[in-house]
């Protein structure tokens, strides 16, 4: 659920830049104000173990899906909310310019979306609250998977308003609400039930790492079998519940595509005319343009043929100029050698 | 290939590639970050229905990766993964928004259409201009502007750490993977009865590393104070070459190059 | 001069690490530490960087106690190679970890260039000055991590391990570039061939104890010895046997 740029108006990506701007400034102070410079190698190494971690897929037995570990809420059982929030930061910042996942203008969205929820709010109001400093394999585990499905509903639900604000996409709220909620439940159960397994093991072989933590006696662990079966009933009660309520709303939401089109175009046709005519008028260079005029739909063919035929030749030429560089460049490698 | 080994091999290629000696790669990154985030900004502050004004801007990546020396295979591999999101998110115009704007060759084209394919040209032109920008400049290069930005050390320095130990942790899973599946049998992906040791043993690896690192540093006097080192000087050339490209896209905004090409050619 | 005067370590798992060890090392010797795995080499060495904290005795360096007090001024004296180097080498630019160590020790910025330059020029890397670490070969890192300790110009090098993840060749450059350096040498390693080469002095460690100190050349022939402490004779001496 990485944001793209394409995805919003500069306007979203600048407020929600700025939003994850100060959040990172705070939590930089948080940081230095713990006065532990032994943080900060760790922070570091930490980063790269959950950007190696969410590659490793296991398999989620009787499903034949797979899943992976989650960031934010893994990194803030182990380093806290603040040092957590950075790493995870910076984690989207390499992985937005590495590897394109998720756009550099976005990026404020992400951090928002899968970095402040998790360490902000699902971490101390959830798993701290489950967990009520009496470590046991049991409560982290719950506590677990409860903060990661909810972090990821709560970063869902904000693509979701990202978008529709940006207002970029047609899709409407409750279309698109039903398509991320219901995936990102069946993403972060997966993901809940890998950092409980994970921060279970910490728990056995090395309490002292979990943030909070004070010596204490280690209870039995849950089987992990039972507690995926347990974590599917779950799951279908919930998703039956979803379906079962989108399919008794009026509002459209039956999830056949051409019923969806039906009812929606209603709404976005005279939207998208005033904004399509508003568009002609500001961004063509002459407003009169147009290979034969005349009608208001022959005008918009031959504004349509010209940004063809001169948007393939910008191409073209740029193409060309592209290949020749290359070329000469080439040339040149080989007279050096 | 493994996830792992796939994005080893990803960020290798990228870290080679940014260590060219093209002319692109020796303007200063700060001049780089500004104009890359300019073209941003303004590729995607077109309207949804824009397409052909969008188009010229294909200019400014097509000419920058011929002069980085940029290889298109890089285009698509970062295309693969930026693509999907996009595409879902903006297949819904095409279907929900079915009001003909115009005849095509007798085709209708619908406006949903043109916003799906708005979109998809946006995606295309912000990867190639973020990948323009990383595949001239190496990391820690980019890092340090942020610290002339104003952002704060502590996260400064925990990215550098992060870029540095990368390889050397997927490297370390990875062949933790290979142990894992030589000893078990037809298996994708780790048993979720192993995630716990297997990750946690990755992660208690990582924490003595990271102690490791620490105790170097420590060292070598470090007191929880980090040094940056200056960035080069900025040259004229440098602020040439970003005012200059972002007047040019500050033009394309404001005059859609290919109607005024098209016209020329309709009279 | 290092006075090492009855120490003992205990780690916090409570694993006694070392025992009752006094050790006198001169000015501009090549000392190493032998011993099987788990003898407590390398907890010696970061005992007198005063990475962990003495339980009981006292080291000296050049008359300076090892203290949490002075801490600063030892870490500029003595320098430390750590086994590993992709520990050490955390910045993503060789050069940058060159100058950390004098940076954090507020040298000006010509002062540092200097020594950054004098290290890298001894250790005739110069050339891999713009790389990133993690892209260099085994024996590359391994003299970038000499050099970065190296800039802070100290006294005495604590080398941890230093043959390991050498090829062949890169390990006989290491040893003609230690021959060319004037410092103490206190070398912790299982490379008894590398011992031959480089030391004129040999402790051998079991169990957290001294258990001989002397010329290498005559403890690597003492048959017990090298049993009771888990070594084996040198390859290179085999044939001789």
């Amino acid at each position: 659920m990485h944001m793209a740029d394409a995805l919003i108006t500069p306007a979203v990506g600048g407020v929600m830049l700025a939003v994850s701007a100060g959040a990172i400034g705070y939590s930089a102070k948080k940081v230095k104000e713990e006065l532990d410079d032994r943080k900060v190698p760790l922070m570091g190494v930490m980063g790269a173990f959950v950007f190696a971690g969410q590659m490793i897929n296991f398999t989620i037995p009787a499903t034949g899906s797979s899943g992976h570990i989650g960031g934010g809420i893994l990194l803030a059982a182990l380093l806290g909310p603040h040092a957590a929030f950075l790493v995870i930061s910076a984690v989207l910042l390499i992985q937005a310019l590495f590897f394109a996942d998720g756009g550099l203008l976005a990026l404020g969205c992400n951090i928002f979306n899968m970095g402040f929820f998790a360490c902000y709010v699902v971490y101390p109001l959830i798993y701290k609250a489950i967990i009520n400093k009496n470590f046991s394999a049991k409560r982290i585990t719950a506590a677990s998977v409860s903060s990661v499905v909810i972090g990821l509903q709560l970063g869902a639900f904000a693509v979701v308003l990202e978008t529709l604000i940006s207002g970029i996409t047609e899709l409407p709220f409750g279309s698109f609400v039903l398509l991320m909620q219901p995936i990102h439940l069946a993403i972060g159960l997966g993901e809940g039930i890998a950092t409980a397994a994970v921060l279970s093991f910490v728990l056995k072989s090395n309490p002292m790492l979990l943030d909070g933590y004070q010596a204490q006696e280690v209870t039995v662990k849950m089987q992990s079998r039972k507690v995926v079966v347990i974590l599917l009933a779950a799951a279908v009660i919930i998703g039956g519940f979803v379906s079962l309520f989108a399919s008794g709303n009026p509002d459209g939401l039956e999830w056949s595509m051409e019923g969806v089109a039906g009812t929606a175009e209603l709404e976005s046709d005279s939207a998208a005319h005033n904004a399509a005519a508003s568009l002609q008028q500001i961004f063509s260079f002459l407003p009169d343009y147009g290979f034969k005029g005349g009608s208001e739909e022959n005008a918009a063919a031959g504004t349509s043929v010209s940004g063809i035929v001169g948007g393939g030749i910008t191409l073209g030429l740029a193409g060309l100029t592209g290949y020749l560089i290359t070329k000469t460049k080439k040339k040149k490698v080989k007279c050096q050698s | 290939m493994s996830k792992l080994a796939e994005s080893l091999n990803k960020i290798q290629t990228l870290e080679e590639l940014s260590d060219g000696i093209t002319v692109l790669h020796r303007i200063h990154p700060m001049a780089k970050m500004i104009t890359t985030i300019f073209f941003l900004v303004v590729v995607i502050s077109f309207d949804r229905y824009q397409i052909s004004g969008l188009v010229p801007f294909f200019i400014y990546p097509i000419l920058m990766m011929a002069i980085g020396e940029i290889p298109y295979k890089s285009v698509l591999s970062r295309l693969v993964i930026a693509l999907p999101f996009s595409f879902f998110a903006g297949l819904s115009n095409p279907i929900l928004d079915r009001q003909t704007a115009f005849l095509l060759a007798g085709l209708p084209i619908s406006w949903g259409l043109l916003s799906f394919f708005s979109i998809l040209l946006k995606t295309v032109l912000t990867v190639m201009a973020v990948l323009i920008m990383v595949a001239t400049t190496p990391m820690d290069q980019l890092a340090r502007q942020l610290v002339r930005l104003r952002i704060p050390k502590v996260f400064v320095m925990q990215l550098m750490l992060t870029v540095r130990y990368l390889t050397i942790i997927i490297a370390e899973a990875s062949s933790m993977m290979n142990a894992y599946h030589l000893r078990s049998v037809k298996q994708k992906g780790i048993d979720l009865n192993h995630v716990g040791t297997f990750m946690g043993q990755l992660l208690l690896r990582s924490y003595s590393r990271a102690e490791r690192v620490y105790l170097a540093m420590k060292c070598r006097g470090f007191n929880g104070e980090y040094h940056f080192a200056q960035a080069h000087a900025v040259r004229k050339s440098d602020i040439l070459y970003c005012i200059g490209l972002c007047t040019g896209f500050f033009i394309f905004r404001w005059c859609n190059l290919s109607m005024i090409i098209g016209r020329l050619l309709g009279q | 001069m290092i006075r090492i005067r009855n120490i003992g370590f205990c780690y916090p798992d409570g694993n006694r690490a070392l025992n009752d060890i006094s050790i006198d090392i001169e000015k501009g010797s090549n000392v190493a530490v032998v011993g099987a795995n788990g003898a407590g080499k390398s907890t010696l060495l970061a005992l007198l960087v005063g990475l962990h904290t003495l339980l009981e005795g006292q080291i000296e360096i050049d008359g300076k106690a090892v203290r949490k007090d002075s801490l600063d001024e030892i870490r500029k004296m003595v320098g430390f190679v750590f086994q590993n180097p992709d520990d050490q080498l955390f910045m993503a630019r060789v050069y940058d970890d060159i100058v950390f160590g004098p940076r954090n020790f507020g040298y000006s910025a010509e002062k540092i260039t200097e020594m950054a330059d004098t290290a890298l020029e001894i250790m005739k890397i110069g050339h891999l000055k713009d790389r990133a670490p993690h892209k260099l070969s085994g024996g590359e890192k391994r003299n970038v991590a000499i050099a970065a300790v190296l800039a802070m110009n100290p006294e005495v090098l604590l080398l941890d391990e230093p043959s390991s993840y050498l090829d062949p060749k890169s390990r006989r450059n290491f040893i003609l570039a230690m021959e060319r350096l004037p410092h103490t040498k206190i070398i912790a390693t299982h490379d008894l061939d590398l011992v031959l080469d480089l030391c004129d002095r040999v402790i051998v460690m079991s169990q957290g104890k001294v258990i001989a100190d002397g010329e290498p050349f005559k403890l690597f022939f003492d048959e017990d010895l090298m049993e009771r402490s888990g070594l084996e004779l040198p390859l290179s001496l085999q044939t001789r046997k």
